[in-house]
């Protein structure tokens, strides 16, 4: 499953940094298949910090929002 | 073409001012090097050494004839009441926009001819009479990369009543001088180096006032930057094109502005996941984009870097973008920004007009910022 993760000047003001880290750690933890991008920018810089997860753009607060999301994206697939 | 220089100095122990004096003016068409040791040491040669740079490179940069410039030179000094004389020695190398120099000795040393490979070789010089003084002369070109280092008598004198008898001499200077060649590469900094060396030989207590100075020919170097998207899409790929064309080296700053640039050059656009400053946002890459960061963010930081280092030696060890972009920036001699002003929604809430907008105040600071370091700077707004 692929996670592109926005770093445009809003995102990374809003935390980017925190969900790229977040991710990195769930990856090494749980061994999961995850390719973790950074692009420049997802188009909704209003809703910073953005992320598309499995071609899906979503705006989650916090990283734990954004794990949230990406196991239940896992969840549906399986 | 752009002269580069370096003067290093130290005082004869005991003294507080350096009785020798070094001053470098350029004008357009060239850059003029004066080196002057001027009688004896502390106040008295200081004011003779000033005096000797200052009169003749202010005739020198004004056209006048080194034979006049000499002249006015001897009948303007004051005389010492002890020794009865008027004396200082002088050195003038005048290197012309094409590489073409004028050489001048008047009781220096002969300098040090180093070219862009690092070989050192002494000059060839005529002599010739003016007034009561043995003027040596030279005519030669300079290529891109070489060096000229003129020295004050300390420098081959280093080590008398210190390490040696008689002083390292020209040829052991030369020794030294191929040893950091080697070790350094060719860069105006030596001057620093032979300073300390010579230093050492006084066993850190100078006999006399010692200065080297070293000047480099080299091409000028340019930087383009391109940040914000234009205002009319229309211009999009125009602006690429003045980014492209130019042989120098390309910055694009901005998420949008380099997805601008990757989609009319089609390339891909690679963004980093690295942090290598929490402040900073990672870098992307384009092929055949020098570099290739964030937008306002990095120049801001860029801005506090520039405020914080002379030169580029003085920049954090650090891989983020506006380290990077502050590095090319300090390293180049001429800057052209391409400013887009399409105002980003997202940046934007607080409806500012547009001269007023985040970017603009931004260029504006670092147009200022760059102006005090003497660049060059071309701006265009699109």
């Amino acid at each position: 499953m692929k996670v592109k993760v926005c770093i445009g000047t809003p995102c990374h003001l809003m935390g980017a940094q925190n969900l790229v880290s977040a991710l990195e750690k769930y990856k090494s933890k749980h061994e999961v298949e995850l390719k973790i991008e950074a692009v420049n920018c997802l188009d909704n810089c209003n809703q910073a910090p953005a992320v598309e997860v499995a071609g899906e753009v979503y705006a989650p607060a916090t990283p734990q929002e954004l794990i949230e999301i990406v196991k239940s994206k896992q969840s549906s697939k399986k | 073409m752009q002269v580069d220089t370096k003067v290093a100095n130290v005082s004869k122990k005991g003294e507080e001012l350096c009785g020798d004096n070094v001053e470098v003016v350029s004008n357009e068409q060239s850059t003029i090097i004066v080196l002057s040791d001027g009688l004896g040491s502390g106040v008295k040669a200081n004011i003779l050494a000033n005096l000797t740079t200052k009169i003749a490179s202010k005739l020198l940069e004004n056209g006048i004839s080194i034979d006049e410039a000499v002249e006015t030179i001897t009948k303007t000094l004051p005389v010492c009441k002890e020794r009865q004389l008027a004396y200082s020695t002088l050195s003038v190398l005048q290197i012309f926009n094409d590489g073409s120099c004028y050489l001048v000795e008047i009781d220096n040393p002969p300098s040090f001819f180093i070219n862009n490979s690092g070989q050192v070789s002494q000059l060839e010089m005529s002599e010739r009479q003016v007034g009561d003084k043995e003027v040596r002369e030279a005519n030669f070109k300079l290529e891109e990369g070489d060096m000229v280092m003129l020295v004050s008598d300390g420098v081959v004198h280093a080590g008398i009543e210190g390490l040696l008898n008689f002083g390292l001499g020209w040829s052991g200077i030369n020794d030294y001088l191929k040893q950091y060649l080697d070790k350094y590469g060719t860069t105006p900094e030596l001057a620093q180096k032979i300073v300390d060396l010579s230093e050492a030989y006084y066993c850190m207590e100078p006999g006399d006032d010692t200065t080297a100075v070293i000047a480099q020919f080299r091409e000028e170097r340019a930087v383009t930057l391109f940040t914000g998207p234009p205002k009319d899409e229309a211009k999009d790929n125009q602006v690429v094109q003045k980014l492209i064309e130019q042989g120098d080296k390309k910055v694009v700053c901005g998420g949008t502005t380099a997805q601008i640039v990757a989609r009319e050059l089609d390339k891909e656009l690679e963004v980093k996941l690295e942090y290598y400053d929490q402040d900073v946002p990672p870098t992307s890459e384009i092929e055949g984009i020098d570099l290739v960061t964030e937008g306002l963010l990095t120049l801001n930081k860029t801005l506090e870097r520039l405020e914080e280092a002379e030169s580029e030696e003085d920049l954090p060890d650090k891989k983020d973008g506006a380290t990077k972009l502050a590095e090319l920036l300090l390293t180049s001699d001429d800057v052209n920004l391409l400013v887009g002003q399409a105002v980003n929604s997202a940046h934007q809430s607080l409806k500012l007009p547009e001269e007023m907008s985040i970017r603009n105040q931004i260029i504006k600071k670092l147009v200022a910022k760059l102006n005090d370091k003497g660049k060059e700077i071309n701006l265009k707004w699109f």
